[in-house]
């Protein structure tokens, strides 16, 4: 009940995720963003938007990022939450387009 | 210069959001949930969030447009509004004059359930009657089955659900299509509650579920009737409720007592003792709910599927209960002065049933339909056995689509007539899903040349004399439309301003124990003996259901997903199929030939499609549905279908 941040934010961290998100729930270090589950409400305005298709609904994640749902979790209840487009990191370009985007 | 500007979403989805649009500079650049509307409570869906983006698209279709040279095979060309009225206008003329009123089909669906879309028959029958549609696609067979339990199908509030200790979402992807229950789903579990999803396919609602159960599919009467055998051998009924408000129950039991406990069982290929368990925690939960989907509402015997449904809830003494019952939806049309629609101005009448539209249209005589008006709706695309009804469209010498886009109808039309969004128009919402009116205030001026349906059909009823038949505004047609609310308190005006609860909707219907029937009493059905259809060579039931990603056909080109199909790994190891492989998938009817995606969550003898990829882009579910009429409520049967898959 919730969507999950996974691998490709880290080192592009787009920000697009968090101009639709209704309830701003996204929190954010300096590599990548984290939704919080508790406040997600699963509409799936994020999943989308992002570039390189960071972003999977819980229950579409592959075994091999199942991990990130406890990841996003922890670490969005530390975070500040990060609800205007930011700048992406250095490198996001090129990161997007090696990873097929 | 900035605004923010009330609204509700009038698509075909039962949470009927409450909306504040804002606009900047008269174009709407973003969307966002009515924070005080207690079902929207602040946010949309990911699919109204970007319908400005479908709105604003290239691919919106903005001006009238008819064939080039008028042969079908030829490019669109634009043309004025005046010339695409008189072209109606014309042939309209031509084929009463020829034929009869009765030549003339006019096709209405539920693109939009904004109240003034009745006014669309309105013009029809000041004509005298034309050919329309009966029966139904998607809930007539899960009403004509609760009517015959209760007297009426009419839901539980959704705000009933705090105080279930238990729900059951049975067929019912809440997750997909009907995402504002997820939140009181979840309050029930913070509370201690159970949440228990029953499916043939583990979908997106298990991570809101504390258990699956994953029945075989279309065996849920089988399901039902067992965990009623069980509640009656642990002596659990309401024995009370079914003695002084039932009629019936004596022979049901002696149905129930055909079959043994382990059959039933065995043909839901689910145990003894998992079917046991349930029907224990639902009828101890004290009280349960049970949520009813559209996954149950396919078969033939649909309408008697949900009268065991129905049935069981009784039975568990859950009817008529806060927190219980058993809720698929709320009459879409309550509330409504019916006679606008102006049946009476009528003098002829002809109805061809919507399941079998294809067939319908191939077959009527004395007279053909030559002439075809369509208003909300997409029935190639739609409509089961997609290339009969293509069959039956080449036929037709003129056909008018009023729409958004170029969608797979379009292919067989002869003129395109632009049409307003929700964003467009003046109208009002009263949601089969809840009981919030809703009020859709204009909120930006009708884009390019694109006019509402009520002013196309005012237009050419004026050429045709009949102007003050449908003359009005929006909202004067409103204030008549909903006379019955105004009677009960509810004006127009403050329907406007922000959403409204209905005040005489029952948040527990069927409490005083008066139901609607001959005997005044709940109605047990008397006898279930189904047997799964099989047909030779076609081994695999096809399963169409909805996305959560995109809204029946209502897709952007450019947007549009490979069509694909899911099987489970049962299915793939049996038919040598790997992830990602193309297959065909052939019924007795059509064949696609699409990608497999193996999916662990997908249970046996299953293929699972999702409705309303086109045609156009090599989908099209309905190519595969054969066009079954189900036993009771006259609706299409899309899940009587039978498939083979093999490697393309």
């Amino acid at each position: 009940m919730t969507v999950v941040v996974t691998d490709n934010c880290n080192a592009c961290r787009f920000t697009e995720c968090v101009t639709v998100c209704p309830v701003s729930c996204f929190h954010g270090d300096d590599s990548m963003l984290y939704v919080d589950p508790d406040t997600c409400v699963d509409c799936g305005a994020c999943v989308p938007v992002c570039p390189v298709q960071a972003i999977y609904f819980e229950h579409d994640l592959p075994a091999d990022k199942a991990h990130w749902l406890e990841v996003n979790r922890t670490r969005s209840g530390s975070l500040p939450v990060v609800d205007e487009r930011g700048t992406p990191l250095p490198g996001a370009d090129v990161q997007r387009v090696a990873l097929g985007f | 210069m900035k605004n923010v500007i009330y609204t509700s979403c009038t698509l075909d989805c039962p949470d009927g959001c409450g909306i504040l649009a804002h606009v900047e500079d008269g174009k709407v650049i973003k969307l966002e949930g009515h924070p005080q509307h207690s079902f929207t409570r602040g946010y949309l869906c990911g699919k109204t969030y970007r319908f400005p983006q479908k709105m604003y698209s290239d691919e919106r279709q903005l001006h009238p447009m008819r064939r080039a040279g008028g042969r079908r095979d030829a490019s669109w060309e634009r043309i004025s509004w005046d010339e695409a009225l008189d072209m109606v206008v014309k042939r309209i003329n031509q084929f009463v004059k020829e034929s009869g009123s009765l030549s003339i089909m006019h096709y209405q669906r539920t693109g939009s359930w904004g109240a003034t879309k009745q006014l669309n028959r309105r013009f029809w029958n000041l004509l005298g009657g034309v050919t329309s549609t009966g029966g139904s696609l998607c809930s007539g067979a899960a009403r004509a089955g609760q009517a015959m339990d209760f007297g009426i199908r009419l839901g539980h509030d959704p705000s009933d659900m705090a105080n279930s200790n238990m729900v059951l979402l049975w067929g019912r992807n809440i997750m997909a299509t009907n995402l504002h229950m997820v939140p009181l789903v979840k309050e029930l579990r913070a509370r201690g509650g159970k949440v228990i999803l029953i499916d043939p396919i583990r979908s997106e609602s298990s991570v809101v579920s504390d258990l699956h159960i994953q029945p075989l599919v279309a065996r849920d009467a089988e399901l039902a009737m067992a965990m009623m055998k069980v509640i009656l051998a642990e002596r659990m009924e309401d024995a009370a409720f079914i003695n002084e408000h039932c009629h019936g129950f004596q022979g049901w039991k002696a149905e129930l007592d055909r079959r043994s406990l382990k059959e039933l069982c065995d043909i839901c290929g689910l145990t003894v003792e998992v079917v046991s368990a349930l029907a224990i925690e639902y009828v101890r939960a004290r009280p349960a709910s049970i949520l009813l989907g559209w996954g149950l509402n396919k078969y033939k015997h649909s309408a008697e599927v949900f009268r065991c449904v129905d049935a069981l809830a009784a039975i568990a003494g859950y009817i008529g209960v806060p927190g219980g019952g058993v809720t698929h939806g709320f009459a879409p049309q309550r509330h409504f002065d019916k006679s606008v629609e102006g049946a009476s101005l009528a003098s002829a009448e002809r109805l061809i049933l919507e399941p079998v539209l294809g067939r319908g249209l191939l077959e009527v005589t004395d007279p053909p339909v030559r002439m075809m008006f369509i208003n909300g709706g997409n029935p190639i695309n739609q409509s089961p056995n997609s290339n009969l009804v293509a069959r039956a469209f080449e036929r037709l010498e003129f056909t008018v689509l009023v729409d958004t886009v170029l969608n797979d109808t379009a292919n067989y039309a002869d003129l395109f007539l632009p049409t307003t969004t929700f964003l467009e128009e003046e109208d009002m919402l009263v949601s089969w899903g809840h009981n919030v009116i809703g009020g859709v205030n204009q909120v930006v001026q009708p884009l390019g040349e694109a006019r509402s349906d009520l002013r196309i059909y005012q237009d050419l009823a004026q050429r045709l004399g009949m102007a003050d038949g449908m003359a009005g505004s929006p909202r004067e047609w409103l204030e008549r439309i909903f006379k019955p609310l105004s009677d009960a308190g509810v004006e127009v005006a403050q329907v406007m301003k922000q959403p409204v609860p209905c005040p005489t909707a029952p948040q527990v219907p069927f409490a005083d124990r008066m139901f609607p029937t001959a005997s005044g009493k709940f109605e047990f059905i008397q006898e279930m003996n189904h047997v799964h259809r099989q047909v030779d060579g076609y081994p695999l039931t096809l399963v169409t259901n909805f996305s959560k990603t995109w809204l029946l056909s209502q897709i952007l080109e450019s947007e549009h997903p490979q069509p694909f199909v899911r099987i489970g790994p049962e299915t793939a190891s049996e038919y040598r199929i790997a992830d990602k492989q193309m297959i065909v998938v052939r019924s007795t009817v059509g064949l696609l030939t699409v990608q497999a995606q193996v999916d662990g969550r997908v249970g046996r003898g299953i293929v699972v499609m999702p409705v309303g990829t086109w045609i156009s882009k090599g989908g099209g579910a309905n190519i595969l549905t054969e066009d079954i009429v189900t036993n009771f409520g006259e609706m299409a049967a899309y899940g009587e279908t039978r498939v083979s898959i093999e490697p393309a």
